[in-house]
C-alpha cells in the first residue's frame, strides 16, 4: 500500500524531482557538508591529517578564544560598527528618498537617482581603491579640508577617523540603492491620499508627514530589522580593502579576524570556533529578525 | 467668494512650493555631485602626467593630459588574463546560475495541494539562509574537493542563490492558474510547461536578474583571493585588489623617481576605471529596471 502510493506519487510528479536535483546536490555538498565541518572547531585540525586523523580537542579553542582580549574588541567593533552604519544608513536612506520624492523635475530626477545608485554597484575593491587615494594624508578631500580649515584628517591611520570613513563610505555606496528601494514603496501610496489632504488644505510638509512617512515605515522598518539580523556581518569587503594594521584595533571585525586567523595564520581550529559563535549567533538573531519582520512588517519569505 | 479664497491659497501654495523645490533641488544635485565626484577624480587623474598625479595637483579635469597609464596598462599581459577569467567566470557562471535558479523555482512555486514534497524542498532551502558552516570549512571542504586553482569554485558552490529561487518563484506564481490548467488539458509535462509557458511569460523578471548576476560576478574577488594560487588564474577584481596593495606597498620608492612619465597613482587609476567599464556599459540597462519599480523580492503584495 505505502509502496503503490510512492509509486503513483512518482509516477506524477518525477519530473518536479528531477528539476530539484541540481539543488539538492549543490547545497548538500556545499552548504550542509561545511556544516558538519564545524567539528575542525573541537579537534586539533592538522592539513596534513585531514579531517578524520586530526587529534580531539574538546572546548579548549572555545576557552582560548574567550580569554583572548583581541576576541572581546572583535565583537565590540562587530557590533559596534554594525549598528552604526545601520541607523546611519537608513535615515539616510529616508530623508533621500524624501528628498528625490518631492524632486518634481523627471529629468533632473533621474540623473540623480541614476549617480546615486552608482557606486553600488562596484565592487569594494574598486570602490577603496579610490576612496584610499581621496582620503590620503595629500588626497583630494585632505586638500578641501586643509584649505578650509588649515588642519588634516588622518582617516586611514586614526582608529576614531577610520570608523567615521567607514559610516561615510557606507552611505555613499550604499544610501542611493536603499532610498530607490523605498521610493518603489512610495509609489504604492493611494494618490487619492494626497489629494484629499491638499482638499483639507495640508501643507507640503505636513502631507509628507501623515501621508508618506506612514506610507514608507513599514519597508523602512523592515529593512532595518532585516539589516539588524545581519549585525554579526559588519561588511567584510569594506572593511577588508580599506583598513591596514595602524587601524586594526578598532575596525577589526568577526569576518576579518577569521581571514587573518584561519586562513593566513592557518589557525584553522580557531577561525572555525570563532566562526561557529558568528553563525551560531547570527542565526539566533537572523530568525529573530524574520520572525519580528513577519510580525511587524508583514514580510514573508517563500 | 470660497472660490476665490481657495484659488489664492492655492497661489500662496504654489509660491511656497517654489522656493522649497528650489532649495531641495540645489541640495540634490550638490549631493550627486558629491556623489559622483571621486569618479570624475578617477578619470581625470588616469588621464593626467605622472609629473601633475605624484604631486597631488589634480582635481576634477587632468592637467597634462597623457594616456601613458591605459598604455602600461594594456602591455600588462596579466590585466588582460585576469579580464579574460572574468569574462569566462561571469559567462559560465550567469548561464549555469538562471538554468539552475529557473529549474529550482518552477516546483516550489506550486501551491502545496499541487506538489506536497514542496515543503521539504522550502525548509531545505531556508536553513542554508539561516546557519552556514563558516568560512573555514568552506575553505577546507573545497580544497579537498581539489578545486583549488579551478574556474569552478567561481561558480559552482554558488551557483543557486536561494534568494534568486524566491525572487522568481513569486513571479512564476503571479502567472494565472488559467494558463497553467489550459496547457495541462493540452498534456504538458512539467518541462514543457516550464520552458513552453513559465519561462517566456517571466523574461522581464530574467533580464534583471541576469544583470544582477553578471554584476555580482564581475564584482566577486574574495573567492579568487581564496582558491587561486596562481596570479594567471585570479579574476579580475582579485588581480586588482592585489595589484591596489602592491601600489600602496611601493609608494615610499617612487617618491624618488617621480617625474615618471606616469605616477602609481594614475597607474592605479587607469587599472580601476578600466574594471568599472562593463559596469557602466551595463549600468542604463540596470537602471531602466530599477527605475521601473523592479526592485525583485523586497517588496511583496
Amino acid at each position: 500500500m505505502q509502496q503503490s502510493r510512492f509509486i503513483r506519487h512518482m509516477s506524477r510528479h518525477w519530473q518536479k524531482h528531477v528539476m530539484m536535483l541540481p539543488v539538492l546536490g549543490i547545497l548538500l555538498l556545499f552548504n550542509y557538508v561545511p556544516m558538519v565541518g564545524i567539528a575542525v572547531a573541537f579537534e586539533d585540525y592538522l592539513p596534513s591529517e585531514g579531517f578524520f586523523g586530526s587529534p580531539w580537542a574538546g572546548l579548549e579553542w572555545f576557552k582560548y578564544m574567550f580569554t583572548m582580549s583581541s576576541f572581546t574588541s572583535v565583537i565590540w567593533n562587530t557590533l559596534f560598527i554594525s549598528l552604526l552604519k545601520i541607523v546611519t544608513l537608513e535615515t539616510a536612506s529616508v530623508i533621500f528618498a524624501l528628498m528625490l520624492n518631492e524632486l518634481r523635475l523627471q529629468r533632473t530626477r533621474s540623473v540623480i537617482q541614476g549617480a546615486a545608485i552608482f557606486p553600488n554597484f562596484l565592487s569594494w575593491v574598486v570602490c577603496a581603491g579610490i576612496l584610499k587615494d581621496v582620503v590620503a594624508q595629500e588626497g583630494i578631500l585632505n586638500q578641501l579640508i586643509g584649505a578650509l580649515t588649515g588642519r588634516n584628517i588622518s582617516f586611514l591611520t586614526d582608529p576614531g577617523w577610520f570608523r567615521v570613513l567607514l559610516v561615510a563610505s557606507n552611505i555613499w555606496k550604499d544610501a542611493g540603492y536603499n532610498a530607490v528601494i523605498i521610493i518603489a514603496a512610495l509609489a504604492g501610496i493611494d494618490p487619492a491620499l494626497y489629494e484629499a489632504a491638499s482638499i483639507d488644505g495640508a501643507g507640503r510638509f505636513q502631507k509628507m508627514r501623515h501621508i508618506t512617512l506612514p506610507g514608507i515605515s513599514q519597508i523602512v522598518a523592515m529593512l532595518t530589522i532585516l539589516a539588524l539580523g545581519g549585525v554579526m556581518n559588519g561588511g567584510f569587503d569594506q572593511i577588508f580593502n580599506l583598513y591596514n594594521a595602524t587601524v586594526r584595533s578598532s575596525s577589526e571585525i568577526i569576518d576579518t579576524y577569521v581571514y587573518r586567523k584561519g586562513i593566513n595564520s592557518g589557525m584553522y581550529s580557531l577561525g572555525t570556533a570563532v566562526g561557529l559563535f558568528k553563525s551560531a549567533v547570527g542565526t539566533a538573531l537572523l530568525i529573530a529578525s524574520h520572525k519580528a519582520a513577519m510580525k511587524y512588517a508583514g514580510y514573508r519569505i517563500f | 467668494m470660497n472660490v476665490e479664497r481657495a484659488i489664492s491659497r492655492k497661489n500662496s501654495r504654489l509660491r511656497r512650493k517654489t522656493a522649497y523645490d528650489y532649495i531641495n533641488t540645489v541640495l540634490l544635485v550638490a549631493l550627486a555631485a558629491i556623489g559622483i565626484s571621486p569618479f570624475l577624480h578617477l578619470i581625470a587623474v588616469a588621464f593626467s602626467s605622472g609629473n601633475m598625479t605624484s604631486q597631488y595637483l589634480v582635481s576634477l579635469w587632468p592637467r597634462e593630459f597623457s594616456t601613458e597609464a591605459f598604455k602600461e596598462v594594456f602591455a600588462d599581459n596579466k590585466m588582460l588574463v585576469a579580464s579574460w577569467v572574468s569574462v569566462k567566470r561571469v559567462f559560465l557562471g550567469t548561464v549555469i546560475t538562471m538554468a539552475l535558479t529557473i529549474l529550482t523555482a518552477y516546483p516550489v512555486s506550486l501551491p502545496d495541494r499541487e506538489f506536497k514534497p514542496r515543503k521539504f524542498y522550502v525548509t531545505f532551502m531556508m536553513i542554508t539562509m539561516m546557519f552556514g558552516g563558516g568560512l573555514i570549512p568552506c575553505y577546507i571542504l573545497n580544497s579537498r574537493l581539489h578545486l583549488v586553482n579551478s574556474i569552478w569554485v567561481l561558480v559552482v558552490p554558488g551557483a543557486i542563490p536561494i534568494y534568486n529561487v524566491i525572487v522568481i518563484l513569486n513571479f512564476f506564481r503571479n502567472i494565472p492558474s488559467s494558463i497553467r490548467e489550459a496547457a495541462m488539458i493540452d498534456g504538458a509535462n512539467d518541462f514543457k510547461m516550464l520552458l513552453r509557458i513559465y519561462v517566456p511569460l517571466s523574461v522581464p523578471c530574467f533580464a534583471t536578474l541576469i544583470t544582477f548576476c553578471v554584476i555580482g560576478h564581475w564584482n566577486a574577488w574574495f573567492d579568487g583571493m581564496l582558491y587561486m594560487r596562481e596570479a594567471d588564474l585570479y579574476p579580475l577584481q582579485t588581480y586588482l585588489q592585489a595589484k591596489i596593495s602592491s601600489i600602496s606597498n611601493i609608494k615610499s620608492q617612487q617618491k624618488v623617481e617621480q617625474m615618471m612619465l606616469v605616477s602609481d597613482r594614475s597607474l592605479m587609476y587607469a587599472y580601476i576605471a578600466l574594471a568599472c567599464i562593463p559596469i557602466m556599459l551595463v549600468f542604463p540597462v540596470l537602471s531602466k529596471y530599477i527605475k521601473n519599480g523592479l526592485i525583485l523580492g523586497s517588496v511583496k503584495e
